[in-house]
């Protein structure tokens, strides 16, 4: 196994172990401050005295952790404050694992995001980078976010390059949240970082560190969230395709058989004897008039065996048990402005009887009723679709609104950018418009 | 999936008499894993060419003779070449593939090249004149270094010198396609292969 090497601070003659591997060119000793050139002899190139309390981070040199699978040591850190923008700095943490190699962990804000060297960036030079609409690495397009300069201002730990104070670095970053690209160019080189948002939480539970308060900004790599509503969205995919099926389905085969028609008026009682010969679905009585007044001059009932099963006056509706006779089920009685009522009960195969009869034998009025088998329902499949449906247009808000705000916080304007803009838009107008109709299908009826 | 099965060739090590296990039947060079001393194959001997060396253990993701799949391959490691750089080393493993086709796998700290020999013929090997950031055709010179040679281990299809400084120049041709090409006072060698992602190693039991 490597083991940790020891040297001596030129500047102060601390001791400094040297985690990181042979790609090491700098160490900053923790106790002068000194940054130590590995390449010439431990020169002292730059000093960050002073600066460690303006930098205090969760995460310290020497911690380790495991992230993506990968056992790491954080071996050192360097600051950067945007030159453009200067509120803007963020700390990239060096992480080194003798198997994989280095990696960084950069915290801005309190986001944390990983980032791994790629090697599979298209030979693209630096002006084409923010010239293109998008960019295709390894199967994913990335789009230009932002192109700015920065200035090291803290370093700490080993680093694989020589870092001094104020020395500038230009960035591009590409996205498509939550990965990103970080191209880097020095006076030397440009290098490509393949970047992935962290879950704060996990990284702090990997390195063994009290959780942090949440972050309170924006960061473009950041994924849109919502995965309650991200679940029903794609159930509501499902709940589109089932009720299709079950509506093709009731149209062929549950769409009802008429056992019986009878008409009924105020002057006497109705009686009439009907079969149940289906076992599928529901029995449906719909019961209708040419006034609500007359609708409501009619109580109505059904026995079997002699034996009361259902009742239904104007005020009161009730399913009865059939063996013991006590009420089952207490329905909604109608409501006193219809002309027009549709029951539906679970009628087992029989012979029943119906009576009607008049409640005001003055009252001039006729009751048609017509009784229908083999009748499905489909009103809690349509509240469920509307919730499911409802839910799914609420996700797709929220991720338009989310991609507007990343549009928004982007440095680099695209050419395509007023077309997308649009697109974008017409595209939520369709999910509105497809919302009202449904809406205006279900409340309409 | 089954141990590789040695070859047909039988030799014993020059130096303490123990067999040499042959698993490359184009071995030119093996290390004995008795005696650790360095044995040149010629066709029906054996030559001892060298002190016996060992390199210090190092954590690997592969190891010798132990399978592994890549890309839809499975790779066999036969041997292993150790160079040294100052602070650090890069090592470059000799594998076979299921069909015995040659390939070369460079790591050096997490990262790594898988390569086969190339016969693309470049315009100058003057180390000196490859920059870094320089386009030649359709190639950009991404890194370039120098190392020495300070062991091995296995077998190899080719004899190594100990101690021999040895230059690579990087030339990328985007999209993690690669070409390297070697340099010893002696010869020069032309690799073309691919960046990989050690993550999709699948070492095989």
């Amino acid at each position: 196994m490597s083991q940790v090497k020891s040297i001596k601070c030129t500047n102060c003659a601390a001791p400094l172990d040297l985690l990181g591997g042979g790609r090491v060119e700098s160490i900053t000793c923790p106790y002068c401050k000194s940054v130590l050139d590995l390449n010439e002899n431990y020169k002292v190139l730059s000093n960050f005295k002073n600066s460690r309390k303006l930098h205090k981070l969760p995460f310290e040199i020497g911690m380790k952790g495991q992230l993506n699978s990968i056992d790491y040591t954080i071996i050192g850190r360097v600051t950067y404050q945007s030159i453009n923008y200067p509120d803007s700095i963020w700390t990239d943490f060096l992480l080194y694992s003798p198997l994989y190699g280095y990696a960084y962990l950069t915290y801005e804000d309190g986001h944390l995001i990983y980032s791994k060297r790629n090697r599979t960036f298209p030979n693209v030079t630096w002006s084409q980078l923010t010239k293109q609409s998008s960019i295709l690495v390894n199967g994913n397009d990335y789009n230009p976010f932002d192109q700015y300069e920065a200035k090291v201002i803290y370093v700490e730990g080993e680093l694989t390059w020589i870092a001094k104070r104020n020395d500038k670095t230009y960035f591009t970053d590409l996205v498509n949240p939550p990965h990103g690209i970080s191209v880097e160019k020095t006076k030397n080189e440009i290098e490509y970082y393949e970047a992935k948002y962290l879950d704060s939480d996990e990284v702090y539970t990997a390195f063994n560190i009290e959780k942090q308060e949440k972050p309170k900004t924006f960061n473009a790599l950041q994924p849109f969230e919502r995965p309650f509503l991200k679940s029903l969205s794609y159930i509501a995919y499902w709940v589109l395709f089932i009720v299709a099926l079950l509506t093709l389905v009731t149209y062929v085969d549950g769409s009802g058989k008429v056992i019986t028609k009878i008409a009924a008026n105020n002057e006497a009682v109705k009686h009439l004897d009907f079969r149940v010969k289906h076992k599928r679905y529901l029995v449906d009585l719909e019961l209708q008039a040419s006034t609500s007044k007359a609708l409501n001059n009619f109580n109505l009932q059904i026995h079997k065996n002699k034996k009361i099963v259902f009742s239904l006056t104007p005020h009161t509706a009730y399913i009865f048990n059939e063996t013991t006779g006590s009420v089952e089920k207490n329905l909604h009685p109608w409501e006193k402005d219809s002309k027009k009522v549709r029951v539906s009960l679970n009628l087992a195969l029989g012979n029943y009887h119906l009576s009607i009869k008049p409640i005001n034998p003055s009252l001039k009025s006729t009751l048609f009723v017509n009784i229908t088998e083999a009748s499905s329902r489909l009103n809690y499949l349509v509240w469920f679709f509307i919730f499911t449906t409802f839910s799914w247009i609420l996700y797709k808000f929220y991720q338009w609104r989310h991609k507007l705000k990343v549009d928004d916080e982007r440095g680099i304007d695209m050419i395509h950018d007023n077309a997308r803009y649009s697109g974008s838009r017409e595209q939520m107008t369709l999910y509105l418009i497809v919302l009202a109709i449904i809406l205006i299908l279900v409340f309409g009826e | 999936m089954s141990n590789p099965k040695e070859t047909e060739k039988h030799h014993n090590c020059p130096q303490c008499g123990d067999r040499l296990s042959i698993f490359f039947k184009y071995s030119k060079l093996i290390k004995c894993q008795s005696c650790n001393s360095s044995i040149f194959l010629e066709d029906e001997s054996v030559k001892l060419i060298g002190e016996s060396s060992v390199l210090s253990s190092e954590p690997s993701l592969i190891q010798l003779y132990q399978r592994f799949k890549l890309q839809g391959k499975t790779f066999i490691p036969l041997g292993k070449i150790r160079y040294d750089y100052g602070r650090g080393f890069w090592e470059e493993w000799f594998l076979n593939d299921e069909r015995n086709k040659e390939f070369w796998l460079s790591i050096d700290e997490g990262d790594f090249v898988l390569e086969e020999k190339n016969k693309l013929s470049l315009p100058f090997k003057d180390f000196s004149k490859f920059t870094v950031g320089s386009r030649h055709g359709k190639y950009i010179v991404t890194e370039k270094g120098e190392g020495t040679c300070i062991g091995f281990d296995g077998e190899l299809a080719e004899e190594i010198k100990m101690g021999e400084k040895h230059q690579y120049i990087h030339l990328s041709q985007g999209g993690g396609n690669l070409v390297t090409l070697e340099l010893t006072k002696t010869s020069s060698q032309t690799f073309k292969g691919k960046w990989i992602d050690p993550l999709d190693i699948e070492v095989l039991n």
